[in-house]
């Protein structure tokens, strides 16, 4: 969690005002047509994000132009790969919304997320107090009319069943930490390149490989489709490979 | 030599046929190839000379390192502890099982 005791203060004027919905937008006079939600959606603050729904009477997150402009600023410069097996140039589009858009973030503070960076209010997906931090700084600022931002705790001792559920690899990873040993998850198998166990759920039984990096020593706990029945196979299939073709030489 | 690094992995194919390339850059001393959502950190593949050829073939990703002495970098990881030998490599990104469809994963 954020030791800055102005973040702090903030969050917790915002989440007071957020449970004092209605009369908050009441008395800012927004004339709201949009709402748009960045970060993810915890089960708990569903019914909210239902009343903000049904306040606004629309929910989007589809900007409604695009600028140019280099969204990684410490890349520029940079040539790579895009997701899409394009090479990547350094000048991306980025989103520009709306004004007179209510954003509600709602996510989970978390010691991976990167340094303060005014180009991240541009994203969607971002984690949230990064994104707060960031829209604090950034040009978006005049755009927004307000920004409601929700921090969550985590619950701790944290279930294999919520690392498995998490959105991100790091933040997987810091779960996994603070993860207590589940006594439904069963090992299939161990070998050299990790572990692949099977925790039980109500819909879909949930098979994953546990694996820890050599060098920084984090563990990463990888879903695997439930076919794989070794954890070679598995740490294979995570890179489109068959057990016999994955047998990397060096690694770190 | 399969090189992996986290959740990049470096894997040696043959040279491409030219009508197999859809799109190459020119030779460039650093190369990113891949940034992690939440944290921002790259993996890098670095040499002294412009010995780093990107191109692509079919949404594959592939890397051609024409010289000795390139090195892949990462701010979380230690280096390679080997140059990457010249030759044709497809880069693989890591990817998580979701029951719509696989997913590469987000760091």
């Amino acid at each position: 969690m954020s030791d800055d005791p102005e973040m702090i203060a903030e969050m917790a004027r915002i989440r007071k005002r957020v449970l004092e919905y209605p009369a908050f937008v009441e008395g800012l006079g927004l004339g709201l047509d949009e709402v748009t939600f960045w970060g993810s959606t915890p089960q708990p603050l569903r019914p909210l994000h239902r009343m903000l729904r049904a306040l606004a009477g629309s929910c989007t997150n589809q900007p409604v132009t695009y600028q140019r402009g280099c969204a990684e600023p410490h890349l520029e410069g940079r040539r790579g790969y895009s997701p899409s097996g394009r090479i990547w140039r350094t000048s991306r589009e980025r989103p520009l919304y709306r004004p007179s858009t209510l954003c509600v973030a709602v996510g989970i503070d978390w010691p991976g997320l990167r340094a303060p960076d005014p180009s991240l209010a541009w994203r969607t997906d971002e984690p949230v107090l990064a994104l707060l931090r960031a829209v604090r700084q950034s040009p978006a600022l005049p755009l927004l009319e307000c920004l409601i931002v929700i921090r969550q705790s985590v619950p701790e001792p944290v279930t294999l069943m919520e690392v498995a559920g998490a959105w991100n690899e790091e933040y997987r990873s810091w779960l996994m930490n603070r993860c207590s040993e589940d006594e439904d998850a069963y090992v299939i198998d161990r070998d050299d390149y990790g572990t692949l166990i099977e925790i039980p759920a109500a819909r879909e039984h949930i098979r994953a490989v546990k694996v820890t990096c050599p060098t920084t020593g984090r563990r990463y706990l990888l879903r695997v489709p439930p076919t794989v029945t070794t954890a070679h196979e598995a740490v294979a299939w995570t890179f489109r490979l068959a057990a016999d073709e994955y047998r990397p030489t060096v690694q770190s | 030599m399969m090189i992996r690094q986290g959740d990049i992995l470096l894997r040696p194919i043959p040279a491409p046929a030219p009508e197999e390339i859809t799109e190459a850059g020119m030779p460039m001393s650093r190369l990113v190839l891949a940034v992690g959502e939440a944290t921002g950190h790259a993996h890098e593949v670095i040499a002294d000379d412009d010995s780093i050829l990107a191109a692509t073939a079919g949404g594959r990703a592939l890397l051609h390192i024409l010289r000795d002495g390139a090195a892949i970098t990462h701010p979380d990881h230690d280096p390679v502890p080997r140059p990457v030998p010249p030759r044709w490599y497809e880069i693989l990104r890591q990817r998580v099982y979701t029951p719509a469809q696989p997913r590469p994963v987000a760091d």
